[in-house]
């Protein structure tokens, strides 16, 4: 019992291979349906090849230790010491960063990074009131200035600017 | 060979005050913009093109080699301060500046940056002039097979990049399999999914921007500070100090210096190859030689000198291959052929033959845009380096603005944006997991190369066979050379599986 | 993507917009006006900067500019072969001050082989400025001397000789064309770009190319030009016979990469007056002193020429059927 539910939580450990096999076995399959397929898969046949067997051995080797009941925790000093601890907040700038570049091509370059950068610095909780109203003015204002005026790169604009 | 009197025209076209105010501008312009994520190199020269059609041939031509000179340096300052490459170029720098950032010696590192690429560069632009016509015809030697190995030659990198051989494998290998999609020169329409905008490939910037910068913002967030520390205001003086104690670490390194400069002159001159593939090889190449190769990757000083000089020579291997055939390398090159064709000159033999001095002086700018390089890569490092003194939840706003602004303007196309969220979602995901994303970004760099090169070997030969390799003496170089990169992790390897065995035996 | 810098307005031309705004309901875009332009300009190009449509068009606004009082601006929308700027510029307003400079056939081919969602009656064409052709050529000292030496070689034995085709271009469809009129099936080896593709004939990895003929000419003496798509010699390679004079049987049209100007359809059809501006005002820009000695100093005056909207709708429209008949492998079949 105990064995499976460890199995369940370090299952997650193979969410990233499978899905990149699963995107790989679907694209693989897809161009094979093209005409050509011997110039088509040149790169694309060994490649998947060697994915799928990687993952195997993967998912064998892990196997392997389970069963040897050797404790598996493979992540190196660098992951443990990056891990996502602000969960709430990592979750809403997630959110609001999806949210502003839906944004911008409804309200404008502009007004979208300075409502996006007001509403993070105030989920951050910056203290001063001053930056949270000059910051992201200043920078919105900025990058119009530099990309749209001298360099004359059109920003997208919307309804507003 | 050295006819005097055009190597003096050269030179006395670099005598206008107006020449070196423009190299130093645009020094400083290319490192400024490289900095920035999201404002990649050519995205750069192509807005400054038409601010040189007003001027004469060598200015409007010194002008924006400086800036693809500066921004080969200017974008491994966000490679090693915040871990988030200007540029792809810039990624291999990052393996071990951003390690030294976290060490605490930040501008340690950045004065060997500094140091490295304006070396680089200097050594880029006398073979440029002492040896471009046989840098040339060693270009030409390389025909598909041997890019193809030059390609392989880049992916055994992606091997060593982690502990876990596999999980690099396979993220490697997904990347590579990204990197095949868009329009083959066949015509076959791979993976777009019907959008039109992939049709060229997934796009290296965005997909850069999201997989690594985007990403690296989501974990700066768990931080006050970026490089965990507490915020204290270095002094300037002891930045200065730090920063020539870089420059001094590098000279303790010539070899390293000369062999990668070398690697990244011949690989710039190659088409379709340029920095990036130069920094990579480089950088896996002194590695290998190096007589401490585990520390690559943990702030390795050889590692970071490595990478930047050869990114930096690269671009004399490139314009060598323009100025001599008018044949741009990639998209920086193919402006600058612009630029000259709207001076009303065109680059392929006959400029070197009708404008001699003109050329001269190009190449002459070159290595005065490599002490002003040195200068300006010093001054911007000097405040640059009190970057990862702002909060992190000052910079992470900013940081998020202007990568998409920046991936914005490249086709101007908000489809790029979407595409660097894509990757940003997969970047932490494998962040999270602990699988290399350099692996991926490097397969996407190099599937391109890759697919297409072996496509062409293929349609060559009518058939695919280890003959067609071993019956070239230069593709049989690099077989070999690949065979030796191979070697180390194939004993690291077999390491491995033998004590994971002889412990299973044990247990 | 580049842009120009905007010119200042004149008091003249401010007081104009004054007036122009003022009557707008109806006026900008009804048959009254025939005053072009009222507004800055853009041409639209579906390539990115640097290339050598990118050279034709940034003389040309350059020096048409000057022929009246606003700016004309080059916009770079390059990807997918031109595909994503022909559809940035057709979802461009209608107005007379939106132009295209695209390149024929690969105009065609983005709707043919790329599945474009747009049609060629969904432009109007002012100008075919620069017609270029295909040239077949080999490296300086490749034993080949003739076009009918290279002919038999791959007659005698197809696979040991190598061409080299650049995909999405003019050249592409002639060499295809040129291999299935003679029957011919040496290994095609592709590239994406001119320039890779010539690295590789220099280089030696490839027997011959289908390549552009004026392009080459900054090759000089280092290829050989065996013969050229055109029906007359073409001035550039004055060695090189035209391909259907050695060939006579064959027939082949004279296709290369033809850079043309054009306009929305649904703007050229509501304003015929407007259009006919435009082309006049495009014409006198063409035909002056400055522009030509401007065209001849790049030596691209060897392949310009003015043919009207009349004449170059019908070349591009021959062309658009061949590409229609190598539809097929064009796609990758």
């Amino acid at each position: 019992m105990g064995f499976l539910r460890e199995l369940g939580k370090k299952g997650g450990e193979f969410i990233v291979p499978s899905i990149m096999l699963a995107y790989a076995t679907y694209y693989y399959l897809e161009v094979s349906a093209l005409p050509r397929r011997e110039v088509n898969l040149l790169m694309i046949q060994p490649i998947y090849f060697v994915i799928l067997v990687a993952f195997f051995v993967l998912v064998a080797a892990y196997v392997c230790k389970s069963l040897a009941g050797k404790d598996s925790h493979d992540s190196n000093g660098e992951a443990s010491e990056r891990k996502i601890t602000n969960k709430a907040a990592t979750l809403s700038f997630a959110v609001l960063t999806v949210a502003y570049v839906y944004g911008i091509e409804w309200l404008g370059f502009v007004v979208s990074s300075w409502l996006y950068m007001t509403l993070l610095l105030m989920l951050f909780s910056v203290k001063s009131w001053l930056i949270v109203a000059a910051f992201p003015v200043g920078t919105a204002l900025f990058i119009y200035l530099t990309f749209d005026m001298w360099l004359s790169i059109p920003l997208p604009k919307g309804i507003l600017l | 060979m050295f006819d005097a009197a055009p190597i003096l025209e050269g030179l006395a076209l670099l005598a206008d005050w107006k020449v070196m105010a423009v190299l130093l501008l645009g020094v400083f312009f290319g490192i400024i913009t490289g900095a920035i994520p999201g404002f990649s190199t050519p995205l750069a020269i192509s807005i400054m093109l038409p601010l040189t059609y007003p001027m004469s041939p060598v200015l409007g031509i010194a002008f924006l080699t400086a800036i693809y000179a500066g921004g080969n340096f200017g974008s491994s300052i966000s490679s090693i301060l915040l871990n988030i490459p200007g540029s792809p170029q810039a990624i291999v720098t990052g393996f071990d500046g951003n390690p030294m950032t976290k060490q605490g010696r930040a501008s340690e590192a950045l004065g060997m940056a500094v140091a490295s690429s304006a070396m680089g560069n200097l050594l880029g632009a006398i073979f440029l002039i002492l040896v471009m016509p046989l840098i040339v015809t060693v270009a030409l030697m390389f025909g598909p097979p041997e890019l193809f190995l030059v390609g392989v030659l880049g992916l055994t990198v992606i091997a060593a990049l982690h502990n876990s051989f596999l999980k690099a494998i396979i993220a490697g290998g997904f990347g590579v399999l990204l990197g095949t999609v868009g329009m083959t020169s066949t015509g076959a329409i791979r993976g777009t999914h019907g959008f039109f905008e992939l049709m060229d490939g997934i796009p290296v910037i965005p997909a850069l921007i999201g997989l690594i910068g985007f990403s690296e913002l989501f974990y700066m967030l768990q931080q006050r500070y970026v490089a965990g520390g507490s915020g204290r205001k270095g002094d300037s003086q002891k930045n200065l100090h730090l920063l020539l104690y870089g420059f001094g670490r590098v000279l303790k390194h010539p070899v390293t210096v000369l062999k990668s400069s070398t690697i990244g002159v011949i690989i710039g001159a190659l088409p379709g190859a340029g920095a990036t593939v130069a920094s990579v090889v480089s950088y896996n190449e002194a590695k290998r030689s190096s007589r401490k190769p585990e520390e690559f990757g943990q702030g390795a000083e050889e590692g970071l000198i490595s990478a930047e000089s050869a990114n930096n020579a690269s671009e004399g291997g490139a314009l060598a291959t323009m100025l001599s055939l008018g044949i741009p390398g990639g998209l920086a090159t193919a402006v600058m052929v612009g630029a000259f064709m709207l001076q009303g000159l065109i680059p392929g033999p006959r400029l070197f033959i009708d404008h001699q001095g003109l050329v001269y002086g190009i190449m002459f700018a070159q290595i005065v845009a490599s002490f002003f390089l040195f200068m300006a890569g010093l001054l911007v490092s000097l405040y640059a380096a009190k970057v990862i003194n702002i909060p992190t939840i000052v910079l992470i706003p900013l940081i998020a603005v202007f990568s998409v602004a920046g991936t914005y303007a490249i086709s101007l196309q908000m489809f790029d944006v979407k595409i660097m969220l894509v990757f940003a979602a997969l970047g932490i995901l494998m962040r999270k997991y602990d699988y290399p994303l350099i692996a991926v970004i490097l397969g996407i760099i190099l599937g391109p190369i890759l697919d297409r090169q072996l496509m062409r070997t293929f349609q060559g030969a009518g058939e695919l066979s280890l003959g067609i390799f071993l019956n070239r003496p230069v593709s049989l170089i690099l077989l070999f050379m690949i065979l030796i990169c191979l070697t180390p992790i194939a004993l690291k390897i077999y390491r491995n599986v033998r004590e994971s065995l002889g412990y299973a035996k044990r247990t | 993507m580049t842009v120009q810098p905007k010119k200042k307005m004149t008091a003249k031309a401010l007081f104009a917009g004054v007036v122009l705004v003022a009557a707008a309901p109806g006026m900008a875009l009804s048959a009254n006006a025939t005053e072009w332009p009222t507004e800055n300009v853009r041409l639209i190009l579906p390539f990115s900067a640097g290339g050598s449509i990118d050279r034709f068009a940034r003389g040309l606004t350059q020096h048409w500019e000057e022929y009246h009082d606003y700016a004309m601006i080059v916009d770079n929308r390059g990807g997918a072969s031109g595909l994503l700027g022909s559809r940035t510029f057709l979802g461009s307003p209608a107005n007379g001050h939106y132009l295209f400079a695209g390149i024929q056939p690969t105009l065609s081919m983005n709707i043919v082989a790329q599945g474009a969602d747009f049609d060629l009656e969904d432009f109007t064409f002012i100008n075919i400025e620069q017609r270029d052709y295909t040239s077949i050529v080999v490296r300086a000292d490749s034993p080949y001397e003739t076009i009918e030496d290279l002919v038999e070689s791959i007659r005698e034995n197809p696979s040991d000789v190598t061409m080299s085709m650049a995909t999405g271009s003019g050249t592409h469809l002639f060499g295809l064309a040129f291999l299935d009129t003679l029957e011919l099936d040496p290994n095609i080896v592709t590239f994406d770009g001119g320039g890779e593709q010539r690295t590789d004939l220099l280089g030696g990895h490839s027997d011959a190319a289908f390549s552009s003929a004026y392009g080459d000419m900054t090759l000089g003496d280092q290829v050989r030009v065996l013969a050229v798509s055109s029906h007359e010699t073409f001035p550039g390679w004055p060695d090189a016979p035209p391909v259907n004079e050695a060939f006579p049987e064959a027939d082949l049209p004279a296709i290369g990469d033809n850079r043309f100007l054009a306009v929305h359809t649904s703007f050229a059809e509501e304003n015929p007056e407007i259009f006919d501006a435009i082309v006049a005002s495009y014409r006198e820009v063409f035909h002056s002193d400055a522009y030509q000695a401007h065209i001849e100093n790049l030596g691209s005056d060897l392949i310009s020429g003015f043919y009207g909207p009349e004449e170059s709708k019908e070349i591009i429209y021959e062309i658009h059927e061949v590409v229609e008949r190598y539809g097929d492998m064009l796609s990758g079949n």
